[in-house]
């Protein structure tokens, strides 16, 4: 292991050698009763990487995230944490952000921060605690009970009490939800902060626009299979360039209707952009010929699918 | 296990417990609730009673004596007995009055005379009616009926100032006018007469090593300290470990349980929890304990309760906040709410409290069977092995080891039992398990 870069003014944390692996699940699965939650995942996920995990509701996000945890053990499969096989030998260079957000409502903010660290066998100062808060500009409030706080503030509380130990590993679950768009952007300013200096982040999203901005990589899991799984560039050329953006200038007689075109599988309506998929063995040039013909073409893009794309055609009516 | 995460937690939890307004308040309450008695005691002499009851007498003996006997302790009682040092008035005074002479074989008359003395005595008129039967100055008989009896009738059965004055005065009375009206010499007699008393004493060792009598008060204090003590041992064991489980509920509802094992193991998590239990309830203990030995030195009555008698209450306190605090955790693991909570836990509310029930018979006799037994039984051990510790002439110095190792062993399996029902029921949400679930839970863990 070796030191890498501060954050903040404080600590360093000790990472694994660049070229391993921080995660590594084999073929693992997990039942509850008669319910595969999942079912042989394999997945490496390499240090210091932001590992994207995308899913519909119920497809094994958490389960996967409580088993990397040993919060809940596998049926079957092998996990390895941070070098470690045994059970819970690696949580305390985890950090871990449920999905579920909780903390104690009677504690002051700076007593929780501190209990939180010291669980993870660091003993977070006042002063270390105290710069936590203030960049999520909370300084004011670590002497308040946590009952006094916001939703969003609890949030960015529970956020800070999942990094103050410095973990070199970084399990978050949802992170941005329920924040608004100038607090997600604060956090993922720091993680990308952490991930320079060597954390490893694996994070479960909704948001498929902060997944594609944000991940170095990103799994797909669906019913509790593993369906995708690589780098965005990997992803979209897997699933070609088979998706055509236009707009068009309709006549004044003609009905706007774009589904009866040749060589076309599929039409999404997103205002006043059509995005068309290419059926199997179309050709994107004769489909131009054949909307010019029936509009003016004011825009004609071929494009690449985007995340939101590629996870609606796998994950179907599923999808959240 | 992470013994410093055990720490962490439990340090958490009972900073949280005793900064909670409940545990401030019981603080003040448990020692006005064990000493309500003496106060309302007080209270009752400070305002007194100063209110004048009156008692009729049906005096069916045929010696209108009798009636002059009561008359007479009536007036000592009200010259002498009613008022406190200062000269003020703190007992009730009595006044006396005959009812219509009746004759005991006409029942309809008699009947009738009680059913107008009770409505008096209904209507507040009358504290009571006293019934001097026939037959009270007859010689015994083999068969002896109602006629031998003096009856005292009253709606307030509690207040005992009148009967007692009755009880001191009257029989002594009937049989000295037994004796007299026999032709017997009654002044050489009665010197003759008096019956020896007969009073319960205890040996105590004084400090030049001889032997004394114990005083009254100290025989009073033999059985005070006993039930003071278990009282004591019930309350901080309940006050620290009956609110885990819904701190449990607490953390499943609010969803900290998740994030609490992001860090720690839900074995450690359930120590930490019972750990700061613990420590609650020692915290009582040293508290009261320590107010305890403070009134007892500085009233004389610190050699009623030995160091060893001491030393075991700290065991068995220890102990038995660990076994009712996995009890209260793996409940708490187990259900989804408050509600059903209470439910899961009556039959083992009803096992912790089962000293409490049993109380009066071991009291009564704390070598017996039913008292040896339950100061050997678990759940009732803690307390109940320290009742028989601390009641003279105490235990055999093996029974409370083979109370604390039964104790300590059940306690293991205990938390054993409840750390495999906390570590899947703390993350289960929706509706509580039932019991063939646990069971369930314990067998597969």
């Amino acid at each position: 292991m070796r030191d890498v870069g501060k954050i903040g003014e404080r600590s360093t944390i000790a990472v694994l050698p660049q070229g391993t692996n921080a995660i590594e699940l084999e073929d693992v699965s997990k039942s509850f009763g008669d319910h595969r939650a999942v079912e042989g995942l394999s997945l490496r996920v390499p240090t210091g990487s932001i590992y994207g995990f995308i899913g519909p509701n119920g497809s094994g996000k958490t389960t996967t995230l409580r088993m990397i945890m040993r919060i809940i053990h596998a049926d079957h499969g092998r996990i390895a944490v941070l070098g470690e096989q045994t059970c819970r030998a690696a949580n305390d260079r985890i950090g871990y952000l449920p999905e579920e957000r909780g903390l104690y409502r009677q504690m002051k903010v700076i007593d929780l921060l501190r209990f939180h660290s010291q669980l993870k066998g660091h003993a977070a100062s006042r002063d270390e605690i105290g710069q936590w808060l203030a960049r999520l500009e909370l300084a004011e409030w670590g002497d308040r009970k946590v009952e006094a706080l916001s939703k969003g503030m609890s949030q960015k509380v529970q956020f800070i009490a999942t990094i103050i130990a410095r973990p070199q590993l970084l399990l978050l679950d949802e992170p941005f939800s329920g924040l608004d768009p100038i607090n997600a952007e604060v956090i993922r300013r720091i993680l990308m902060e952490l991930v320079r200096n060597g954390t490893t982040v694996l994070f479960s999203t909704h948001d498929m626009e902060v997944a594609q901005t944000l991940c170095d990589w990103i799994l797909m899991i669906h019913k509790g299979r593993k369906v995708l799984d690589g780098t965005l560039r990997q992803i979209q050329e897997e699933h070609g360039r088979d998706v055509l953006r236009v707009r068009l200038n309709w006549p004044a007689d003609a009905k706007a209707n774009l589904a009866d075109l040749p060589g076309i599988a599929q039409v999404s309506d997103m205002g006043n952009i059509q995005q068309l998929r290419l059926a199997p063995g179309a050709d994107h040039q004769r489909v131009l010929a054949a909307l010019m013909a029936r509009a003016a073409v004011e825009h004609f893009e071929v494009a690449q699918p985007s995340l939101r794309d590629i996870f609606l055609q796998i994950a179907g009516g599923d999808a959240a | 296990m992470n013994f410093s995460k055990v720490r962490n937690i439990a340090v958490r939890e009972y900073s949280a417990a005793v900064r909670s307004k409940s545990f401030l308040i019981s603080l003040v309450l448990f020692p006005i609730l064990m000493s309500g008695g003496l106060i309302a005691q007080r209270v009752g002499q400070k305002i007194g009673d100063t209110n004048t009851y009156r008692v009729a007498v049906i005096n069916g003996s045929g010696d209108p004596s009798l009636f002059d006997v009561i008359q007479r302790a009536v007036a000592n009682h009200n010259q002498h007995e009613i008022y406190d040092s200062s000269g003020r008035q703190v007992r009730g005074r009595f006044e006396l009055e005959a009812a219509p002479s009746v004759n005991f074989n006409d029942t309809d008359e008699l009947d009738r005379i009680r059913l107008q003395l009770s409505n008096r005595v209904h209507s507040g008129a009358l504290l009571a009616f006293v019934e001097i039967g026939p037959a009270v100055m007859k010689p015994a008989t083999a068969n002896r009926d109602d006629g031998a009896v003096i009856r005292y009738c009253t709606n307030r059965p509690t207040y005992q100032d009148f009967i007692a004055l009755l009880r001191t005065a009257l029989p002594p009375a009937i049989v000295r006018h037994r004796l007299q009206g026999a032709g017997t010499d009654f002044v050489r007699l009665e010197p003759l007469l008096w019956s020896p008393r007969v009073d319960q004493a205890g040996l105590v060792e004084q400090k030049n090593g001889k032997i004394a009598f114990q005083s009254g008060a100290g025989q009073v204090a033999n059985v005070l300290v006993p039930i003071f003590l278990i009282l004591l041992m019930f309350v901080i064991t309940m006050m620290g470990t009956s609110p885990m489980a819904a701190n449990v509920i607490e953390e499943k509802q609010l969803r900290i349980a998740e994030v609490l094992l992001g860090s720690v193991t839900p074995m450690e998590l359930m120590m930490g929890k019972l750990l700061g239990g613990v420590g609650v309830s020692l915290t009582l203990a040293a508290i009261f304990i320590g107010g305890a030995a403070y009134l007892a030195s500085s009233t004389g009555f610190s050699s009623y309760i030995s160091m060893q008698s001491i030393g075991w209450f700290f065991f068995f306190t220890i102990v038995g906040t660990f076994l009712y605090g996995a009890l209260f955790v793996a409940s708490g693991a187990a259900c989804s709410n408050v509600k059903e909570v209470q439910g899961f836990m009556m039959p083992v509310m009803l096992l912790i409290a089962l000293p409490m029930f049993v109380l009066g018979p071991v009291l009564q006799n704390p070598s017996g069977s039913l008292a040896t037994v339950m100061s050997f039984f678990p759940l009732s051990a803690p307390m109940i092995m320290v009742l028989r510790l601390t009641i003279p002439p105490g235990v055999a110095a093996w029974e409370p080891l083979v109370a604390a190792a039964l104790t300590l062993a059940a306690t293991v399996a205990c938390v054993w039992m409840a750390g495999r029902i906390f570590r899947v029921g703390i993350l289960m949400q929706g509706k509580g398990a039932n019991y063939t679930a646990v069971f369930r839970w314990i067998v597969r863990g």
